[in-house]
C-alpha cells in the first residue's frame, strides 16, 4: 500500500463539491482537480467517482451540460447549482466543527482533565 | 412555440432512457482516453497507457450499473413523491378534486357508453372464421323497378345464385319471422330467424354451447333441430349448459336445442338479434311453408355469401351478373331486367346506424371537450392559488421541469380516477342502454347486446390520457412558469394572462354548449312532431290492442270464434266496441305484407308482374273503431264478411296514383295474377301511418277478413273510460271461449303507439340528454370564472366603493366581461351549430335543421344559463365591504 490517505465514507461528496466549487469540470477534471487540491494525498477509485456525481445531480446539488472541452472533445461538465453551492458551505461548516472538536479532544492533556 | 418546447421537454425526459446509457458509456470513455493520454504523456507506451487507466478506473461496468442506480432511483423516488405529494394535494382540496374527477368522468364515460354501441353495432367483426370473406349479396325485386335493393331478395335468386355461382364456397339465406315459444305454461312471441340449412356452415364459427348445426343435420328427415342466440339463452335459460340436446316447445311442436351461438352473433339488423334461428326444413315442418323456387318474389330473404379463398370481389360480382342475366331469360314474369351485386359484409354491417352512430360519437365527444375545458380551467385557477407554493418551491432549486411534471402528475392521478369512474360509467351504461332502447314490449325479444370489449376498454384509456393531456398540459405549462420575478410583482400581468386563457376556455365551452344544446333542441322538436304527428287514426282515444292465436281447425270454427268473441267483449260494461284485423298500424310486421296488384289498362311490368301494394284484412268496425275516415264511398260492412264479397278499400294515396284522373269508386283490380280473383273499389279512406311515424304516405289496401289459415288475429276494444280497466274482463272472456288460446300481445293502444316512436325518442333523449350535460359544465366553468375573476379584483372594486363607486357602476364593471365572453361564444357556436345541424338532416322529422325557433331557443336557454352562472359571483362583487377588501390581501 502507498502512503495515500483513504477517503473517509460520505466525505466524497464534499470533495466533488469543493472541487466543482472553484469552476464547471467534466469528470476527469474532477479528480485531476481532487489530486491537486490535495497534492496527491488522497486515493480514489477512479470509477466511484461517477455514482458520487449521479447522485448529486439527482439531488439537484450539481448540473450537469454537455459541452466542449479544451482539447475540443464533447465532455460531460458540472456545476454547482444554488441549492449545491448551499449544501457545500453547510457541509465545510459542519467539518470545521467536526475537525475543532476532534482536535480539541485529541490535543487534550492530562492535567486538563 | 414556447408551450411546443415545454412538452418536448418532458416527454424527452420520460423517455430518453437508451439516450441516458449512451451518454453514459460516453463519458466512461472519454476519462479513459483522458486518462491514458495523461499517462502516456508521463512515459508510458499506448498500450500499457490504455491498461493502466482501465486499472485504475476499476469495475467498469459495476459503476455502470451504480450510476444507472443512482438515476433510477432518483426518477422512481421522484415519481414515488411527486404521487404521493399529488395525492396530498388532491385530499387537501376534496370540492376540488370531486368536481375535476366527476367532471371528467362524465365526459368519459358519455364516450365509453356512446363507443360500446358503436363498437356492437358496427365495428365488431361477425364472429366467424374468416370476417373478410364474408359478403351479402344484393338483387333487384319486382316492387324495386330494377334497381339493386336492400329489400331482400326472392328464394328464386337464391335458389340461382347457391346453384351457379363458382365465387362462393357457401351461399346462405336468413330471414326474420315470428314464432311462439312455450315456457313454463306460457306463451312467448320471440323474434326467429328462419335460415337456409347451411347457414351455419357458412357463417357460424363455434358454438359457446352445444354443436353448430350442420346442412346434414339440419336436413335429416325426422329431427327438428335449431339454435339459439346467446343473449336469449342468457336470459331466457339463465346460460344453462345442459340445454342443447334438449327439447323446447316451438309452435307447439318439440324441438331440439342443438347448440347456442357465440356472443354478438346476429342478423342483418343490428338493433334485433333473433332469440332462435331455425333451419328452413325445421321451419317448413312447424309451419308447412316450404319456400321453392316457384314461391315466386315473395318471401323476401337476405342473402350472404362466403367467397372462396383467393376470389377477388369483382369476380364474384362478374359471376352475379351472368346468374342475373341467365334468370332474367328463364324466369322472364318475375326477373326481367333483374341484378345482383355482393358488398363486403364490412362495408354494409350496420349501414343504416352509422350516420346516427357518428353523430352520438361527436356530440359525446364534445361533451368530453367541455368537460376537458373546465378541469383545465379549474386547475389553472388552482396552480394561480398554489403560485406561493410553487415560487418557493422554485426558489428551493427545484427545476421548471420538475414543476411540470409535478403538475402533470397531478393531473395523471386526477386521469387516473376519472377513466375508472368513466368505466364504471361505461359498465352502467351498457345494462341500462338495452332497456332504453327501441326494443318491443314483449320481454322475449332481444336488444342490442353493448359490452365491454378490450377495443372499448382502450378507447376509454385513449379519451382518458388524451384529456390528461388536454386539460393537464395548459395549465401545467402555464404554472411551471412562475418565476420569482412574477412572485415580486404579485397583482401584475400573471391574473390577466391566465384568465385570457380561461376565458378562451369559457368561449369555447359556451359555443360547444350552444352545439350541443341546438342538436337536442331539434331531435326534440322532432319528437314533438312525431308526437304530435296525424297517424290517419284515433292514437289517443281509450283502446285495447291485443294479439291471439289459436289454432282454427276450420273456417266455420274461426267464425264461430271471431263471432262469438266479439259479441262476448261487446257485453262487458265500458266496452263501447270492437274490430278484428290482420295487423294493427306500428304492429311487429312492419308496414305488413305486399301483394301483387294488376289494374286493368296497365302497360309494361306493371301489366305483366304487378304493383306491389301493402294490404290487411279487416272486419266490419274497423274503420270506425280506429277512427279512420272513409273520405268516399263506404267502409266493410258485416254483410261483405258473411258472403266473403270481393270488395275492398284503399287509402288515399291508392287512389291518387292508381287513378289519378278518374274516380277509383267501382274500379277493379286483381290481385295475385293478372287473371287473379277480381276486387271492386268501394271505398277511399284516409291514408295511415303504417310501419312509423316517419314513413312517406304508400298506397294500401284493406280487404274483408275472409277464410283462410288465420293462426293470429288482431283485435282492437274500443272503451268509454280507461282501457286497463276492462283488461281482465277481455281476457278472461277469451280464455273461456278457448282454454288452449295464446294472448301474444295486450296492450293499450296509447301504449302501442308510444313505442312506435321509440326512436325518435331515443335519439332526441341521448341527444338532449348529452347536450344537459354539456350545459351543465359550461355552467359550471363560467361559475368558476367569473368567481376568479371578481375574487382577484375584491381590492381593486373595495377601492373603487370607497372611493363613490355606486353598485350598479361595479356590476357594470364586473359583468361586462362575462357577457362579452358568453356573447363571443354564442356567435362563435351560432355558426358551428349552423352547419352541423344540416348533418342531422336525416334524423329530423318535420322541422327543418336551421329552425329558427330551435335556434332562438337555444340561444335563450344558454344566455340564461350561462348569466344565473355568472350572476351569483357578481352578485358577491356588489356585497364587498370597502374594510374587508382592504384588508384582502
Amino acid at each position: 500500500m502507498d502512503n495515500r490517505a483513504r477517503i473517509l465514507p460520505g466525505t466524497l461528496d464534499l470533495l466533488i463539491l469543493k472541487a466543482v466549487s472553484l469552476g464547471p469540470l467534466h469528470g476527469y477534471g474532477v479528480l485531476l482537480r481532487i489530486g491537486q487540491i490535495s497534492k496527491g494525498a488522497l486515493a480514489i477509485e477512479q470509477g466511484a467517482l461517477y455514482p458520487a456525481l449521479f447522485r448529486l445531480v439527482g439531488q439537484d446539488l450539481l448540473k450537469a451540460t454537455w459541452g466542449i472541452s479544451d482539447n475540443n472533445q464533447r465532455a460531460k461538465f458540472y456545476e454547482l447549482t444554488a441549492a449545491g453551492r448551499k449544501r457545500l458551505r453547510q457541509e465545510i461548516e459542519g467539518w470545521d466543527r467536526l475537525v475543532a472538536a476532534i482536535g480539541t479532544v485529541l490535543s487534550t492533556q492530562q492535567e486538563e482533565i | 412555440m414556447k408551450t411546443l418546447a415545454r412538452i418536448r421537454a418532458f416527454t424527452h425526459f420520460l423517455f430518453r432512457r437508451s439516450e441516458v446509457e449512451g451518454e453514459m458509456e460516453e463519458e466512461f470513455r472519454s476519462h479513459l482516453r483522458r486518462r491514458a493520454q495523461d499517462l502516456e504523456r508521463q512515459g508510458l507506451s499506448r498500450e500499457e497507457a490504455e491498461r493502466q487507466a482501465r486499472v485504475e478506473f476499476g469495475g467498469y461496468q459495476s459503476y455502470k450499473e451504480e450510476c444507472r442506480e443512482a438515476l433510477g432511483t432518483r426518477l422512481l423516488g421522484e415519481f414515488i413523491a411527486d404521487v404521493r405529494f399529488g395525492l396530498r394535494q388532491l385530499r387537501r382540496n376534496p370540492g376540488f378534486t370531486i368536481v375535476a374527477v366527476l367532471t371528467l368522468a362524465l365526459g368519459v364515460g358519455a364516450n365509453t357508453a356512446v363507443f360500446s354501441l358503436v363498437d356492437e353495432v358496427w365495428l365488431r367483426p361477425r364472429p366467424v372464421p374468416h370476417p373478410e370473406r364474408v359478403v351479402r349479396i344484393f338483387t333487384s325485386n319486382p316492387s324495386s323497378g330494377g334497381e339493386i335493393s336492400r329489400a331482400g331478395s326472392s328464394y328464386l335468386d337464391y335458389y340461382y345464385i347457391s346453384r351457379g355461382s363458382q365465387s362462393f364456397s357457401g351461399v346462405a339465406c336468413f330471414q326474420m319471422r315470428g314464432g311462439l315459444l312455450d315456457t313454463h305454461g306460457e306463451s312467448k312471441l320471440v323474434d326467429v330467424a328462419v335460415v337456409s340449412d347451411n347457414f351455419f356452415d357458412v357463417l357460424a364459427a363455434s358454438a359457446a354451447a352445444g354443436h353448430i348445426l350442420t346442412a346434414a343435420e339440419a336436413g335429416a328427415p325426422g329431427t327438428l333441430t335449431v339454435m339459439l342466440s346467446h343473449p336469449f339463452w342468457d336470459d331466457q335459460f339463465h346460460a344453462d349448459g345442459g340445454l342443447p340436446g334438449k327439447p323446447v316447445i316451438l309452435n307447439g311442436r318439440h324441438v331440439v336445442v342443438a347448440g347456442v351461438l357465440p356472443r354478438g352473433f346476429r342478423g342483418t339488423d343490428p338493433t334485433v338479434t333473433p332469440n332462435i334461428w331455425i333451419p328452413l326444413s325445421t321451419w317448413g315442418v312447424l309451419t308447412g311453408e316450404r319456400p321453392t323456387p316457384e314461391s315466386g318474389s315473395s318471401n323476401p330473404f337476405d342473402l350472404f355469401g362466403s367467397l372462396r379463398p383467393g376470389v377477388p370481389l369483382p369476380q364474384a360480382n362478374a359471376e352475379l351478373a351472368v346468374i342475373a342475366a341467365r334468370l332474367a331469360r328463364e324466369h322472364p314474369q318475375t326477373n326481367a331486367g333483374g341484378r345482383m351485386m355482393c358488398l363486403r359484409e364490412s362495408q354494409v354491417q350496420g349501414e343504416g346506424l352509422r350516420g346516427f352512430s357518428l353523430i352520438l360519437l361527436a356530440i359525446s365527444g364534445l361533451v368530453l371537450l367541455v368537460a376537458c375545458a373546465n378541469v383545465a380551467s379549474l386547475l389553472i385557477a388552482r396552480a394561480d392559488l398554489r403560485r406561493h407554493e410553487f415560487v418557493m418551491r422554485a426558489a428551493l432549486g427545484a427545476g421548471r421541469r420538475r414543476l411540470l411534471r409535478q403538475l402533470l402528475t397531478e393531473a395523471g392521478l386526477l386521469g387516473a380516477a376519472a377513466t375508472a369512474g368513466a368505466l364504471l360509467i361505461g359498465i352502467w351504461a351498457d345494462a341500462v342502454l338495452p332497456k332504453v332502447l327501441p326494443q318491443i314490449d314483449l320481454g322475449a325479444a332481444t336488444p342490442i347486446d353493448a359490452h365491454m370489449t378490450a377495443r372499448v376498454l382502450w378507447f376509454s384509456l385513449g379519451a382518458g390520457l388524451l384529456s390528461v393531456f388536454a386539460f393537464g398540459g395548459v395549465p401545467a405549462t402555464q404554472g411551471s412558469a412562475h418565476s420569482l420575478a412574477g412572485a415580486l410583482n404579485q397583482q401584475g400581468r400573471g391574473v390577466t394572462a391566465r384568465a385570457s386563457v380561461r376565458s378562451v376556455l369559457v368561449v369555447a365551452q359556451v359555443a360547444i354548449s350552444l352545439v350541443l344544446v341546438v342538436a337536442g333542441g331539434l331531435l326534440v322538436r322532432s319528437l314533438m312532431n312525431a308526437e304530435a304527428a296525424d297517424p290517419g287514426f284515433d292514437a289517443h282515444q281509450n283502446m285495447l290492442v291485443l294479439d291471439f292465436a289459436a289454432d282454427f281447425r276450420t273456417d266455420q270454427a274461426y267464425r264461430a270464434f271471431v263471432g262469438e268473441a266479439r259479441r262476448g267483449i261487446e257485453s262487458i260494461p265500458g266496452v263501447l266496441g270492437t274490430a278484428v284485423a290482420m295487423r294493427i298500424p306500428f304492429g311487429l310486421s312492419g308496414a305488413g305484407a305486399t301483394l301483387q296488384v294488376f289494374v286493368a289498362g296497365a302497360t309494361g311490368r306493371a301489366a305483366t308482374v304487378g304493383i306491389a301494394v301493402h294490404l290487411d284484412h279487416v272486419s266490419d268496425n274497423f274503420f270506425e273503431m280506429m277512427g279512420t275516415p272513409i273520405l268516399r264511398g263506404r267502409a266493410i260492412d258485416p254483410h261483405d264478411l258473411q258472403t266473403d264479397a270481393h270488395v275492398m278499400v284503399i287509402n288515399r294515396t291508392m287512389a291518387g296514383r292508381f287513378w289519378p284522373s278518374e274516380d277509383a269508386i267501382g274500379q277493379y283490380v286483381r290481385l295475385q295474377k293478372p287473371d287473379g280473383p277480381r276486387y271492386e273499389v268501394i271505398g277511399i279512406a284516409e291514408d295511415c301511418k303504417n310501419a312509423d311515424y316517419v314513413e312517406a304516405p304508400m298506397p294500401y289496401l284493406y280487404t274483408p277478413m275472409g277464410l283462410g289459415d288465420y293462426g293470429e288475429l288482431e283485435m282492437v276494444v274500443k272503451t268509454a273510460t280507461d282501457p286497463s280497466s276492462v283488461a281482465s274482463q277481455v281476457r278472461r272472456t277469451l280464455l273461456s271461449l278457448d282454454p288452449g288460446l295464446t294472448m301474444v300481445y295486450f296492450n293499450t293502444l296509447r301504449e302501442h303507439v308510444r313505442m312506435a316512436i321509440a326512436n325518435e325518442r331515443i335519439s332526441a333523449e341521448l341527444v338532449a340528454a348529452l347536450g344537459a350535460l354539456g350545459l351543465l359544465l359550461a355552467a359550471v366553468g363560467l361559475y368558476g370564472l367569473t368567481s376568479y375573476l371578481v375574487g382577484s379584483r375584491t381590492q381593486e372594486i373595495g377601492i373603487r366603493m370607497a372611493l363613490g363607486a355606486t353598485r350598479s357602476s361595479i356590476l357594470r364593471l364586473v359583468t361586462f366581461r362575462s357577457l362579452a365572453l358568453t356573447s363571443l361564444g354564442l356567435a362563435i357556436g351560432l355558426a358551428v351549430a349552423f352547419g352541423v345541424a344540416s348533418l342531422l338532416r336525416a334524423l329530423l322529422f318535420g322541422v327543418a335543421p336551421h329552425n329558427v325557433f330551435v335556434f332562438a331557443i337555444a340561444v335563450a336557454v344558454l344566455a340564461l344559463v350561462t348569466g344565473a352562472a355568472s350572476f351569483v359571483p357578481v352578485l358577491r362583487a356588489t356585497r364587498v365591504s370597502p374594510t374587508e377588501a382592504l384588508h384582502h390581501e
